[in-house]
Formats: structure tokens, C-alpha cells, sequence
């Protein structure tokens, strides 16, 4: 009796490791930790400086990015109802990150139009 | 005895494999491969777009340090998650980070680039504007201080018959030669400038050809002494024309000599 109690227990403590092998090799992403409502309050706030931005005309000098941010939004909505919040993150965050670069891009214009106006008006 | 416990391993694999398949099914092995191709590819662009910055020489020097530290902060992450953490996902976000931070960091160094454009064409314009007037300043000085007046663009020295010319006739005096001498080294320091002589005459005397001679006597000098004829035009007034002297109103016979386009 004593030497199938040890039987079982190794049976089990070999579960328990391949259990704890297939956990341990999934580790969660860093992302994942953020919560849903997180996710939603940045996708908000993505929506609504897009609204503004395509209210200002940066689609005539910003079309591509403006396209990736709404692709990214669409995405990260679809990865959050799915209840991946890990990849939500990611890309709601790609989302956020492509306002900076229409800003430079507005500077820029903005910035060689001055000069080519001088250059003109001298 | 021997079924019940191949039964049990059973069970505990079952349970195994179900209480992994929540974290299998959020990130599946088999699409691992397709993750993994995602993020190598994107972070070959993200190091293809750095390498293209780097080398542009147009903008090198214009490149904001801050950004571009950044960008290289995260491009190196992403081949940190790619190659040693094996996390593609995290390792394409970061590629994706890297090339927006790349994009951004080129868009501003052309920005400073202009901008540094602009000041320099800022600067040339002023430099020249301080030249130009510090010019314009010296000519209007070295002209009124060997007898000329201004009038706007116009510079006018006024000369008395009576010491230019021998008598009522129209011959130069040599006192006369003296002082058209020194009017035609100012003229001669500005070659794109054009003179214009006036003869006047008395009040009582309406002789236009002396006036006119008398212009002519002087323009002729000006053209032994190497001033082209082009620059050069003659009138003769008569009477036509009062002259201020001191708060006076006279008619004098005199010869004008306006010069114009001074530069």
C-alpha cells in the first residue's frame, strides 16, 4: 500500500512539473498588466486627438500616419473585447506614439515655408 | 490496481493540459513563427531607416541628441526582446516604437536644418543692410562736406559764375578749373552715379545760351578729366530758377551740378 501511495505521489509531483513547465514558459507580458479601463481611457483620449487632428487638415500632410493610427485604434480595440489586454496596449500605444511624429512634421512645414518665404522675399 | 493508477496518471495529464490551454490559447506556440517573421522584419526597417538618417549627410549635423538617443534606446530594446527574451510581440512593438522615434528624430533635424537655413539668409540680409547704410551714411557725408546738399536721392553743389568763369563769358577761370577739379574726383568715386549741370543766369538776363554754354563749358571739363559723356547731361535755365541763400531769395548766375543714383 505504501509503495502505491509513493507511485502516485511521484505521478503527481511529474504533473505538477510539467504543469508548472508550461506556466513557467508562458510568462505573462508586461503589458498584460495594464487593466481594461486603462486601455479604454488611452484609446479615449487616442480618439479624440485624432478627431481633433483630422479637424485641422493634418490629413493632407500627415495622410500616412493618420491611417496607422486609426489601423492601430482598430486593432487594439478588437485585441481589448477579445480580452487580450497585453496586445491592446501594444498597439493603442503605437496609436499614441504616431502623434508626436505629425507634430514634427507640422514644425517642419511650418518651419521651411518661413524660410522658402524669406529666401523669396529678399 | 495497475489500471486505477494509468487511470490517474491520465487524469492528472488531462489536467494539465487544461489548465494550460487559457495560456496557450492567449499566445498559441504554432503562431509564434508568424509573430517572430513580424518583428525580425520590422526591425530590419526600423534598422534600415536608422542606417538611411545616419547617413544623410544634409541633416547629420542637425540631429537632436535627445531623440535620437531614444530612438537607439529602442531599437536596442527590441533586439533585446527579440534575441534574448524571445518576446516577439513586445519585440515588434518596440521595432515599431524605434521607427516612429526615427521618423520623428529625422523630421526634426530637417526642421532644424531650415531653421538654420533661415537664420543664416537672416543674418546675410542684415549684414548687407548694415553695409548698404553705413555706405549711404559715408557717402552723404563725404558729399556734403565738399560742398554738395541733399535733396532725398539727390546731392546738388551750387557754383557762382563769378569763380568759375573769367568774366560775363563762358571760359573757365583757373580758380574755376581748381574747384570743378575737386567736384570731379567725388563724382569719379561713384561710377554708376549720372550728373546732371543746370546753367542759370541773372534775373535780368533771360540769355538761355549762356546758360547753356556755360553747362556745357563744365561738362566738356568733365569729360577731359575722364568722366564718360553718357553720365553726363546739360541744361540751360536762363532765369528761370531762384536760388536760397541763407533765408534769402536770389537770382544769381551759377552753374548746378546734381548728382543722382550715389551708391
Amino acid at each position: 500500500m505504501n509503495m502505491k501511495i509513493r507511485k502516485s505521489l511521484k505521478k503527481a509531483l511529474a504533473a505538477a512539473s510539467v504543469l508548472f513547465a508550461c506556466i513557467a514558459a508562458n510568462p505573462r507580458l508586461l503589458a498584460e498588466y495594464h487593466s481594461s479601463e486603462e486601455i479604454k481611457g488611452i484609446i479615449e483620449e487616442v480618439n479624440q486627438k485624432h478627431s481633433f487632428y483630422a479637424s485641422i487638415g493634418t490629413i493632407n500632410f500627415a495622410e500616412r500616419e493618420m491611417r496607422k493610427i486609426e489601423t492601430y485604434t482598430r486593432n487594439a480595440e478588437k485585441s481589448l473585447s477579445g480580452g487580450n489586454n497585453g496586445k491592446a496596449y501594444y498597439e493603442i500605444m503605437k496609436a499614441k506614439n504616431y502623434y508626436k511624429l505629425i507634430d514634427a512634421k507640422k514644425l517642419l512645414i511650418e518651419t521651411e515655408t518661413k524660410a522658402r518665404a524669406y529666401e523669396v522675399s529678399r | 490496481m495497475k489500471r486505477i493508477q494509468t487511470g490517474f496518471g491520465l487524469i492528472c495529464l488531462a489536467c494539465t493540459i487544461i489548465a494550460a490551454l487559457p495560456s496557450v490559447e492567449k499566445r498559441p506556440f504554432l503562431l509564434y513563427a508568424g509573430i517572430r517573421e513580424q518583428a525580425k522584419s520590422e526591425i530590419e526597417e526600423a534598422r534600415l531607416l536608422m542606417k538611411q538618417m545616419e547617413d544623410n549627410a544634409e541633416i547629420k549635423q542637425h540631429i537632436p541628441h535627445q531623440q535620437y538617443y531614444n530612438s537607439k534606446v529602442f531599437l536596442d530594446t527590441s533586439l533585446f526582446q527579440f534575441e534574448e527574451e524571445r518576446e516577439y510581440e513586445t519585440a515588434s512593438f518596440y521595432a515599431v516604437l524605434a521607427m516612429i522615434e526615427i521618423e520623428t528624430t529625422q523630421t526634426m533635424a530637417k526642421t532644424r536644418m531650415w531653421e538654420h537655413k533661415r537664420l543664416v539668409m537672416e543674418k546675410d540680409y542684415f549684414m548687407n543692410y548694415a553695409t548698404r547704410t553705413s555706405r549711404s551714411i559715408k557717402n552723404t557725408f563725404d558729399l556734403m562736406s565738399n560742398g554738395f546738399r541733399q535733396d532725398g536721392g539727390r546731392f546738388t553743389a551750387t557754383l557762382f559764375s563769378f569763380s568759375l568763369f573769367q568774366g560775363d563769358n563762358n571760359e573757365l577761370s583757373p580758380s574755376g578749373q581748381l574747384k570743378l577739379n575737386s567736384i570731379c574726383t567725388i563724382i569719379q568715386q561713384y561710377p554708376r552715379s549720372m550728373v546732371t549741370i543746370t546753367g542759370h543766369t541773372r534775373e535780368q538776363d533771360e540769355n538761355k545760351e549762356l546758360s547753356l554754354a556755360r553747362a556745357k563749358t563744365v561738362s566738356n571739363y568733365f569729360e577731359t578729366k575722364g568722366i564718360s559723356s553718357r553720365r553726363l547731361s546739360v541744361r540751360g535755365a536762363g532765369n528761370q530758377h531762384l536760388v536760397e541763400i541763407d533765408g534769402r531769395i536770389l537770382s544769381i548766375d551759377r552753374v548746378e551740378i546734381n548728382l543722382t543714383g550715389v551708391r
